[in-house]
């Protein structure tokens, strides 16, 4: 008997949830600049930092319980990408401590005025993100003068929490 | 010799008499040879008819009333085709948004005391806490499947004590307007509406109903 009332006592306390934000996006603009002394006909190397600090929201996410978070999507448009050879995306914590991992990247062959990179591996992303400021870079390689871009990056986020059995 | 005569004139009156009732019983006798005669000649005799007694008839139509977890305070219009399980449909209000709910349960013991199994959902427009304005609009949908017991009579009136497991699905609205009314920094993010799925044993309900 003491053990049915335990375990009915153990089942009442049982629960399990999750919470999904599937949407939180952050819209870049970037203005590469052109490094002086290339020739025409040169690929350009293109560079572009942004400094961003999200550790306070998540840790309040991490207190609640497990968080995963994974890339969405990453969006880019412009007025054209005839220009665009390649791109990635990394970012590495601002003290330099941490690997850098790829967000995502892009390698050609889109046209138009929107571009979407493939996504990268989103394993430690939260930890990046969690531990501190976080430097977003944009690095890779224009055909020709590059026009300015929006780059909206979406993440997702899920955060689970056990109690009872 | 006058009552010699009296008492032929009072022979030939019996006589013409019997003659008379005689004639008429032969017509009468044709009369019932011409109809069919009953297979059976048996005479039953009526048995005493009895006084009409009361019957247990079902009773299609009621409400239900709980208070519980999820659900908060829920009433309900019950309908019982058979008396042994029953549909119901109705409103609910937990502190959020209003609800609709809907079930269906069985009652197969017919004791006054009886085991009870319910299968509930229902689904609740959005809405948050009464004079808590620092909190987005949360709506929610739910499954729950009650076990229990009823103490009273079967498909007439009783009460009911329930518990077991729930689903939750929770979604929150106006999420993005929720955080910028609390002058939330966020660095120029755009948030969706996140919403949340839950399991549970926390599911439990104390309640009446009655059937008309």
């Amino acid at each position: 008997m003491k053990t049915i009332l335990a375990f009915a006592l153990a089942l009442t306390a049982c629960i399990s949830g999750s919470v999904s934000e599937p949407n939180i996006c952050k819209s870049t603009s970037i203005d590469f600049p052109v490094p002086s002394g290339i020739s025409v006909g040169e690929s350009i190397p293109l560079s572009y930092s942004t400094q961003v600090d999200y550790s306070d929201t998540l840790s309040k996410f991490s207190d609640v319980g497990d968080v995963q978070i994974g890339i969405e999507s990453d969006r880019m448009t412009s007025i054209s990408f005839d220009w665009l050879q390649s791109l990635s995306i990394t970012a590495q914590d601002a003290a330099g401590k941490m690997t850098p991992i790829t967000i995502a990247q892009y390698s050609g062959g889109q046209s138009g005025s929107s571009i979407t990179l493939t996504s990268g591996s989103t394993d430690g992303l939260f930890a990046y993100f969690a531990q501190g400021p976080v430097v977003i870079t944009f690095a890779g390689m224009a055909s020709s003068t590059p026009s300015a871009i929006t780059n909206n990056l979406c993440l997702s986020a899920t955060v689970s929490k056990s109690l009872g059995l | 010799m006058k009552r010699m005569i009296a008492l032929i004139a009072a022979i030939l009156f019996i006589t013409s008499s019997a003659l008379a009732e005689d004639q008429q019983s032969s017509a009468i006798d044709k009369v019932y040879c011409a109809l069919p005669l009953p297979q059976s000649t048996t005479v039953k005799l009526q048995e005493p008819v009895a006084l009409p007694q009361p019957t247990d008839r079902l009773h299609f139509l009621g409400f239900r009333f709980s208070l519980g977890v999820p659900t908060g305070a829920a009433l309900e219009l019950e309908a019982s085709p058979m008396k042994w399980w029953h549909l119901s449909l109705g409103g609910s209000y937990a502190g959020l948004g209003p609800a609709i709910v809907g079930e269906v349960g069985i009652d197969p013991i017919d004791f006054s005391i009886g085991p009870t199994l319910n299968f509930m959902t229902g689904g609740s427009f959005p809405g948050h806490l009464p004079g808590v304005s620092q909190m987005p609009d949360v709506s929610y949908q739910f499954e729950e499947l009650l076990v229990g017991f009823r103490l009273g009579k079967r498909n007439h009136a009783g009460f009911f004590l329930e518990g077991g497991p729930v689903w939750m699905q929770v979604q929150t609205n106006n999420f993005q307007s929720f955080l910028q009314s609390q002058s939330t920094n966020l660095n120029g993010i755009l948030i969706g509406n996140p919403s949340a799925a839950i399991s549970a044993f926390g599911a439990g309900r104390l309640g009446f109903y009655v059937m008309f």
